[in-house]
């Protein structure tokens, strides 16, 4: 190093030793060479490590990083599979695994407040004596923790049934990377900016203290084990499961491959089996779990399912889970290394998708596994090698990334949980088009102006792959005669007033142009097996239940005399952040942003999804959304968010990222924002 | 086989191969199958109270591996990371691959500046050699130790001026000091006939706690029968840690010596030691001769006959139950990790006492996480050692156990000690307690 980048190292470390005690900050070889690895594939060294041992430090310590400009990179357990937790720009890594109390649990308000370094399964532990239970449980959870599961938006087997983390944070108390302290809710005024920390992989600051939603664990549950003579009798097992209506609490599937790598004298399968279903459904109303275990058995013999199995005994279900938590292990025990891919589909390509996998596996002849959440589409190929073999490493990377090709090409993601970090950051240009980057640049940008918070992740930095070819859905003629429109708005400077039936407008605020998504009202897509529908804005919530209605489905939608679009905007119920897949919307440039598609799961950019939710038509117009639908009737419980305005200066800043030109709902800037300048 | 080695970094000086769970692995290949999941870290005690990746089983694996590799230069300055681990398994335990964090920090230890230079190593290997001298030094310090003069040695500064800072709190765990030794109580047991038992007397046994001793043997004579005292050498577990695999092999090879020599008139007679660390290592023993094919073989025969004394003591043999001594006493047990982990022997304690003492026997919290005695780890480690046994307390305290039964001499030094300065609970060895209750 530099005599003068020595001199300023020492004299950062003599700074933040006064913040954090000397003992606390480490810059000699040992750290830099322990903190240069997680658990992928990536190396980086930082110039030092940083031991947060309060809460209260993390504060006065990213002051200090953020006035010499120097980067950082959160930690916790390190378990990140993306090269997460390593530090790309020679900063520092911040080590937050101390942070380890639960703060609060409680009961009357469902809610469990704690520290980010709590690790998942003692979280579990402690709810478990009071009957409850935090619904995100990832593989990892043995060793991954809150804050972890935050950064990557964990899922886990339960989450088909109770949603990722982003469905179970309420609020979250942050730290950004200027160093100033702010808090964020659902509850908030205006857009969610408490989601896009969700899934931000550390890049947008450190969680401080999390408010997370905790459940009281259902009375009944009962697992079922079922092998099938073929892949697509079970997979065809698993639509039909879904297309009844029933969402169980994990859907797990192994394919023969997997059995036959996993398989021991103790865990017997016949040479018939060519995949394995492990169902797990819960409730706390004994009838529905009968009903739906009758349901379930009736369709796994339609499928020709054999050696069926269930339990409801919590002893004897671990026992028939088994075979499906050995898969990771059993290749541990072969193999120096294993490559666990991680992408997500929608439900009704999953097949297809799995089918490719395999072909392009078997042709490279190689040792692998392939298991999935068959519940959400979520595909885990597990493939061996050792990475010491620079030949075998490259040719398992090239495979890779054939592997996220299929994923994209099914109108997938290339993350469902394991994140983007560095490894896929390249590949988010083969999924997004090049607009739909720079606002996820620009989105970083205004919240980490300096760029020092654990760069080089997620996004990409550079611009040289191509979009590939993804199943999206067409864009409506009207759709494409609205871009135009706002484009020549936009070359105006004309300010738009983004509305849908204009039920909630009193009065025209001058110097505004109407802008109504009433020419779009489309339904774009009802996928039965999937259990989604995805439809223009501009649809009224009457039509789209009434529709469902008539096709024996669902929604869960209060009734209203307005549309889509504006019951979005306006975020008229807690609940329908949970209800939203993934929307499409255009910017006041006349960007057209795609966000995900029909997937269960999606973790690759920030979630611009739900921050939407509560915009008030001041970020972008919303023209078509991904809703979640189903069989059963709904229980009609909207809660009304309370609403509180939370001004902050990244408000304004994510503002100005999506509208620099303020050109959209300018009348209600102020509003929302608070009085700030950029 | 492929070659990755680094030439300029010659790591084939100590063990050539390590036995694994996954196979024979040269250290390379055995470090190599550490991916950094990370599922370990949770079950590190190090890891635990001190929460950074340094103090990590994942860590010091991969410490290791930048040393083969070359990308770290210098084992003498990663010391915090490979002196800190308490060798006590758990990782390896819930380790998918399997790998050996153990014998690949041992492997690393070896490279250490000092390593083997000890003075007091080498005191203590050249008096184990001497038995009779051995025997006369230790009642000798013992003595010193009951009339204070330790205690006065402390308040002096003596320990610090000797370059021992760390006796200055290791010298309050030396809790029994007998008078007379085991070996000398107990070497009538030599001609016996129809041996069915062969009992090995570990130092901590030997020296330390005899009413241990005691007890194995009146439990194994109430449900084997005849057994004879082995009258053997060190296990050589001081050696194989702190000292040369040489002297190691010189003592694994004369018991296994004595053990050729009984089993040749009684061949199904079984070898057993109450130190779950002594007997653990005994059945490593083949570790130490893969360079030597007849000797591996005969370690192999040694070792496949080695039984901790909590695996021999079945359920079915509690027939006649002292009910009075165990009326409203609440029993905790701690497992040891060189049971736990390295012999895999997870339940055999409880599978004995839960049909006697039902739900008197109380489930520790943690109970096989390491009480941080380990062996001299209290001495070199004893700020980590003292945080550790910190947690084993509250653990123990959890449950409010009358009697916290263990199966090693490092835990019942700790755990007695700490019995002593937080939650009070009589400390005993398992089979102590056996004894006590089978009439």
């Amino acid at each position: 190093m530099l005599e003068e980048e020595e001199k300023k190292l020492f004299s950062i470390t003599q700074e933040i030793g006064e913040v954090v005690g000397v003992e606390n900050i480490s810059i000699d070889d040992l750290n830099r060479s322990l903190y240069s690895y997680d658990a992928s594939m990536i190396r980086a060294k930082p110039c030092g490590v940083i031991h947060i041992k309060k809460a209260s430090d993390i504060q006065p310590v990213l002051k200090i990083l953020y006035n010499h400009s120097v980067s950082f990179t959160p930690r916790l357990a390190g378990t990140n599979l993306s090269g997460g937790a390593t530090n790309q720009k020679g900063g520092f890594v911040i080590n937050l695994s101390a942070l380890n109390r639960i703060i609060q649990i409680d009961t009357t308000n469902n809610i469990a407040v704690v520290e980010p370094g709590v690790v998942n399964i003692k979280l579990q532990e402690e709810l478990e004596k009071f009957g409850y239970f935090y619904p995100p449980d990832p593989s990892s959870q043995k060793v991954s923790t809150i804050g972890g599961n935050i950064g990557e938006n964990a899922g886990g087997p339960q989450c088909l049934k109770y949603g990722v983390t982003s469905n179970n944070v309420v609020k979250l108390d942050v730290i950004l990377p200027d160093g100033t302290e702010a808090t964020y809710s659902i509850e908030d005024y205006g857009p969610d900016i408490m989601s896009l920390f969700i899934a931000s992989e550390g890049t947008l600051g450190i969680v401080k203290k999390a408010y997370l939603k905790i459940l009281p664990i259902p009375k009944y549950f009962l697992t079922i084990y079922s092998e099938f003579k073929s892949l697509d009798d079970a997979m065809q097992a698993v639509a039909d499961i879904i297309k009844q209506g029933i969402v169980p609490k994990s859907l797990e599937a192994l394919d023969r491959l997997a059995i036959e790598l996993t398989k021991t004298k103790d865990i017997e399968i016949s040479d018939e089996t060519q995949a394995v279903l492990i169902t797990e459904i819960d409730s706390d109303d004994k009838r529905e779990i009968d009903k739906e275990q009758n349901e379930i058995l009736k369709i796994f013999n339609n499928n020709s399912a054999f050696n069926i199995k269930f339990s409801d005994d919590k002893k004897e279900s671990e026992k028939l889970w088994k075979l499906r938590k050995e898969t990771y292990p059993s290749l541990a025990k072969i193999a120096n290394n294993i490559l666990v891919e991680d992408g997500c589909v929608p439900r009704s390509e999953l097949v297809n998708t799995v089918k490719k996998i395999k072909k392009i596996i078997d042709d490279h002849r190689l040792k692998a596994n392939l298991v999935f959440h068959a519940g959400d589409g979520n595909i885990h190929p597990q493939i061996v090698f050792d990475e010491r073999d620079v030949k075998e490493t490259n040719r398992i990377r090239r495979v890779a990334k054939d592997i996220l090709k299929e994923y994209i090409y099914s109108g997938g993601t290339i993350s469902a949980e394991h994140g983007v970090g560095v490894e896929k950051r390249a590949f988010m240009l083969w999924q997004y088009d090049k607009k739909t980057i720079d606002l996820f640049r620009r989105i970083k940008k205004a919240i980490d102006k300096k760029e020092i918070s654990n760069p080089y992740k997620k996004i990409p930095i550079t611009n040289d792959l191509k979009k590939l070819k993804r199943k999206e859905f067409e864009i409506s003629d009207n759709v494409k005669a609205m871009i135009e429109e706002i484009k020549t708005r936009h070359s105006k400077k004309i300010r738009s007033l983004i509305c849908g039936k204009q039920t909630s407008i009193k009065t025209l605020p001058a110097d505004h142009s109407i802008l109504s998504s009433a020419p779009i009202q489309k339904i774009l897509d009802f996928d039965r097996e999937n259990l989604t529908i995805t439809v223009e804005s501009g649809i009224e919530i009457k039509k789209l239940k009434d529709f469902l209605i008539n096709e024996e489905f669902y929604i869960s939608l209060p009734d209203d005399n307005g549309t889509v679009g504006g019951m979005i905007a306006e975020k008229r119920f807690v609940g329908i952040r949970d209800l939203i897949l993934s929307m499409d919307l255009i910017l006041s440039d006349g960007s057209f942003i795609r966000l995900g598609g029909k997937n269960i799961k999606d973790t690759s950019g920030y979630d611009i999804t739900k921050l939407m939710i509560g915009s008030l038509g001041t970020l972008g117009f919303i023209t078509s959304a991904t809703f979640k639908i189903s069989k059963k009737i709904p229980d009609n419980k909207f809660t009304k968010p309370a609403n509180i305005t939370n001004y902050t200066s990244i408000g304004i800043r994510i503002k100005n990222a999506f509208d620099r030109e303020n050109l959209f709902n300018a009348f209600l800037t102020e509003k929302v924002y608070g009085r700030y300048e950029i | 086989m492929r070659n990755y080695r680094n030439e300029l970094y010659t790591h084939n000086l100590h063990l050539k191969e390590l036995i694994t769970k996954n196979g024979v692995k040269d250290i390379y290949d055995a470090v190599s199958q550490c991916t950094r999941c990370g599922y370990c870290l949770e079950n590190c005690p190090t890891y635990l109270v001190g929460k950074k990746e340094t103090l990590s089983p994942r860590g010091r694996n991969q410490i290791v591996r930048m040393l083969i590799e070359g990308k770290y230069t210098d084992v003498n300055t990663a010391k915090y990371t490979i002196d800190t681990c308490l060798l006590c398994g758990a990782c390896t335990d819930v380790c998918y691959g399997k790998v050996q964090t153990e014998d690949i920090v041992l492997e690393a230890r070896r490279e250490e500046q000092g390593h083997n230079n000890s003075l007091i190593y080498k005191i203590i290997i050249y008096l184990k050699g001497e038995k009779k001298l051995f025997d006369i030094c230790l009642k000798f310090l013992f003595f010193l130790h009951r009339i204070k003069l330790s205690y006065l040695a402390d308040k002096l500064g003596l320990f610090y001026l000797l370059g021992y800072p760390s006796l200055s709190k290791g010298y309050k765990k030396l809790i029994k000091t007998p008078k007379k030794f085991l070996h000398t109580e107990i070497k009538h047991l030599t001609d016996e006939t129809d041996i069915k038992w062969i009992y090995f007397a570990t130092c901590g046994t030997d020296y330390l706690f005899t009413n241990v001793g005691r007890s194995s043997i009146n439990v194994l004579k109430k449900i084997y029968g005849n057994g004879v005292f082995m009258n053997n050498e060190c296990c050589g577990l001081i050696s194989y840690n702190y000292g040369s695999l040489d002297d190691a092999r010189k003592l694994a090879t004369k018991n296994i010596e004595l053990y050729e020599k009984i089993k040749a008139a009684n061949p199904d007679a079984f070898i057993v030691g109450d130190c779950s660390s002594c007997i653990a290592f005994m059945k490593t023993y083949p570790q130490m001769f893969m360079d030597d094919e007849n000797m591996y073989k005969r370690a192999v025969d040694f070792s496949s006959n080695v039984r901790d004394i909590i695996e021999v003591v079945k359920p079915e043999h509690i027939k006649n139950i002292n009910f009075d001594y165990i009326k409203d006493k609440k029993v905790t047990i701690h497992h040891s990790c060189k049971a736990y982990n390295n012999q895999d022997l997870k339940t055999n304690e409880d599978d004995v006492l839960k049909p006697v003492l039902k739900e008197n026997l109380i489930e520790m919290n943690e109970s096989n996480l390491c009480c941080g005695g380990a062996g001299a780890y209290a001495f070199s480690e004893p700020e980590f050692s003292a945080a550790i046994l910190s947690r084993k307390m509250t653990n123990i305290s959890i449950t409010q156990a009358d009697i916290t039964l263990v199966s090693a001499t490092s835990c019942l030094m700790q755990i007695g000690y700490g019995s002593k300065t937080s939650y009070h609970t009589e400390v005993m060895h398992y089979i102590e307690f056996i004894d006590r209750i089978m009439v």
